[in-house]
């Protein structure tokens, strides 16, 4: 009878394992929308980043997928595999460093970011193949006209530099977004040069940020070389926030005298009426 | 021609301090239902979010700043109108002048609760003391309300200290042990020797002068939140004194409503008259008159200046909104003016008509100045939902309302059982005008 109860208990123990099991196993797993992005920085080392969206339940805009494990591949090996999970913007990011050795298949690289099984997203693997650039950039004042000289170049396995066309964008960071200070193409002799713009508003002592940027070239991706001259206008900005106006910290003075002002004579005459009342009451306990 | 005596006026207006009939509770009943209706409703608010309202990104004012800028109108009309008339010492107002204090207090008191409806951050709200920027109209405006709160109660109190007093004395007064108490207190010993009166007089008198002051300060403040922002329709330098008038005009509705109300429940015929219902039906019409012409003026401007968002205002206005338009800004002017203007339609039903009509069209001519703009902006709405672009309001909207509404009836319920709605002070030396005709 003991055991026979025990054979019961089992079997209904196994019915609700396999039951949970199962849910979770077929459990809709969401469809991600994902991004790559290569940048090979200034000083050589390399951004991969990797952003995950995915639509959460019947919702119309899709929502970032916080903490989904991204495996980062920098060849076909697997000791060149990094494993980083995606942050609260649902964006994971790997750099390399400039001297890592990277290998290389008919004289490209091939990097690659894979979702790896989680319960949240379906998998998915996207790859990008490229051709190693150079970018460099030279700030020079060529007769008094600021000049951006630049210049474009493949890289190969043995460091060997071969010139070649591309197209340039050049910005200066602002405080919401990069502003687009020009562009400009190298020649087949990988040289290119631009006239830098005058009058744009430096830090305090006319210091910019110059970015020279190849942008989503089908053979190069991104490359990037960011420099700083003192060529803006010197901005004291501390002097302007604190002045008075509508739309700083403190109030204009006529602002400040008006409101005084009336206040005062308004609460003025109310303590004098609220007086009175003192006056009425006072003349009744005289006459009491 | 006869004269009013305390003694019979006491005997008048005691009953209803003294007893409470059922349809006076089944009334308050009711009207609480709706208040409680407006609390399960903010409930649904404060947990899900402003998403149960109709207000989105860009219609980010619905129909509480609405209601906000309607009671604030209809508490300043009745500061003005309780100023004016009382240093004019017009013998007339006496019956009514205790109605126009109520309505200014009681609305003051409701009106600033829809503007934090409107908050999206209530625990926030504190740091509009602790963090205020004087260069931010909403800080005029929460400095403004305060004093005119403190004025406008002040000003009553010192209108009924008379009858408080009167209360206090009266051996016949059949009330509870509290009332009684309650009375005495607040009568500050008053019993009326001439330096008492000489006192309280000059008190009232500088009173008087400070509310019409004051509203006219406070109206025009809430005007300039509008008209200080870069919207179509409301970068307007005429919106000041387009709000002060529209405010007189619907706070003037709101007092001949209340007084026929009045009239009818407490059988006060004796007391409030044609004459009265003329009178304050004469000012409807002169301020109806400005009014029209205040509208005119402003759209007629914005519409020949032809500058682009306006047109698009315009626009919308005589396609999306027409009947509202036109109920608000036609029919809101001329049937009152027509009404009150022409000797044969001067009857207490036809005036009490006239003053619904100008209390709901100027609810919408509100409507109007706030929902048709935001629709509007500048810059086009980054949305294709519906509700993101036109505005509709939800029965959390309405219950509040309501709300609004019911409170408004019973704190002048729970008044009307403290105080005599009438001043029996001031009626003393009143003739009696319920023969006279106009």
């Amino acid at each position: 009878m003991q055991l026979y109860k025990l054979q019961y208990i089992s079997q209904i123990a196994c019915i609700i394992a396999i039951t949970l099991f199962t849910s979770n196993a077929f459990a809709q797993k969401a469809e991600p929308e994902t991004e790559f992005k290569y940048v090979k920085n200034t000083d050589n080392s390399r951004t991969l980043t990797y952003s995950v969206k995915y639509i959460k339940g019947d919702a119309k805009k899709s929502s970032e997928a916080t903490n989904v494990p991204i495996s980062f591949n920098t060849g076909i090996a697997k000791e060149n595999t990094k494993i980083v999970n995606t942050n609260s913007f649902g964006i994971a990011q790997y750099i390399i460093p400039a001297d890592q050795k990277l290998p290389l298949n008919n004289g490209k690289y091939s990097f690659s970011a894979t979702i790896i099984e989680n319960p949240l997203l379906e998998s998915k693997s996207d790859s990008i193949t490229l051709i190693d650039l150079g970018l460099e950039m030279k700030l020079e004042v060529i007769d008094s006209v600021k000049t951006i000289v630049f210049s474009t170049f493949e890289i190969d396995y043995k460091g060997l530099q071969t010139p070649v066309k591309a197209d340039v964008v050049f910005y200066v960071p602002r405080t919401f977004s990069k502003l687009k200070v020009g562009e400009g193409s190298t020649d087949e002799k990988g040289n290119g040069e631009i006239e830098f713009p005058n009058g744009i508003p430096g830090d305090s002592i006319g210091n910019l940020t110059v970015i020279a940027r190849v942008e989503e070239n089908e053979m190069y991706e991104n490359v990037e070389n960011v420099q700083t001259i003192a060529w803006g206008v010197a901005t004291n900005y501390h002097i302007a926030k604190f002045h008075r106006a509508l739309w700083t910290t403190v109030a204009p003075r006529w602002m400040i005298i008006t409101l005084t002002i009336l206040l005062l004579g308004v609460w003025g005459h109310y303590i004098f009426v609220v007086y009175k009342l003192y006056r009425i009451q006072k003349v009744s306990k005289q006459i009491s | 021609m006869k004269t009013f005596d305390s003694k019979s006026l006491l005997k008048d207006f005691t009953p209803e301090i003294e007893k409470t009939s059922i349809a006076w509770w089944v009334t308050l009943i009711t009207f609480i239902g709706i208040f409680l209706l407006g609390v399960h409703a903010l409930g649904r608010q404060v947990s899900e979010g402003h998403i149960v309202t109709g207000m989105r990104d860009n219609v980010v004012w619905g129909i509480y700043i609405v209601n906000f800028i309607f009671f604030m109108g209809l508490s300043y009309a009745g500061a003005l109108l309780s100023g004016v008339l009382h240093l004019y010492k017009a013998e007339w107002r006496k019956p009514v002048i205790r109605i126009a204090e109520l309505i200014t207090v009681i609305s003051l008191l409701i009106g600033p609760f829809f503007i934090f409806f409107c908050v999206g951050r209530l625990d926030r709200l504190h740091y509009l003391v602790l963090y205020p920027r004087i260069q931010s109209p909403i800080t005029w405006d929460v400095i403004a309300i305060t004093t005119d709160l403190f004025g406008c109660i002040l000003f009553l109190y010192l209108s009924i200290i008379e009858d408080l007093a009167l209360l206090r004395d009266s051996l016949e007064l059949n009330v509870p042990a509290w009332k009684k108490k309650l009375y005495k207190f607040l009568a500050m010993s008053y019993t009326g020797t001439p330096e008492q009166r000489k006192h309280l007089s000059q008190a009232r008198n500088i009173m008087a002068a400070m509310i019409i002051a004051i509203a006219i300060i406070v109206y025009s403040v809430l005007a300039w939140i509008f008209g200080v922002t870069l919207q179509p329709g409301w970068h307007s330098t005429i919106f000041g004194p387009y709000f002060v008038i529209a405010a007189v005009y619907s706070g003037t509705g709101l007092m001949i409503i209340v007084m026929w109300l009045f009239r009818k429940i407490y059988r006060l015929e004796k007391y409030i008259t044609l004459r009265h219902f003329c009178n304050v039906g004469y000012i409807l019409l002169v301020i109806g008159a400005f009014y029209g012409y205040f509208t005119f003026a402003d759209y007629l401007t914005k519409w020949y200046g032809s500058q682009k968002m306006d047109a698009l205002l315009i626009d919308k206005l005589f396609s999306n909104f027409f009947w509202l338009f036109i109920f608000a800004n036609y029919i809101g002017i001329l049937i009152p003016i027509i009404i009150i203007g022409i000797r044969k339609f001067r009857t207490i039903n036809n005036i009490f008509i006239a003053a619904i009509i100008t209390l709901l069209a100027l609810w919408v001519n509100r409507f109007l100045i706030v929902i048709p703009t935001l629709e509007t902006p500048y810059l086009p709405i980054q949305d294709h939902r519906i509700d993101w672009i036109q505005y509709s309001s939800t029965w959390v909207e309405w219950s509040l309302s309501a709300a609004g509404v019911a409170v408004f009836a019973i704190l002048i319920m729970l008044f009307s059982k403290l105080i005599p709605i009438i001043s029996i002070s001031e009626m003393i030396e009143v003739e009696d005008t319920s023969d006279e005709t106009i």
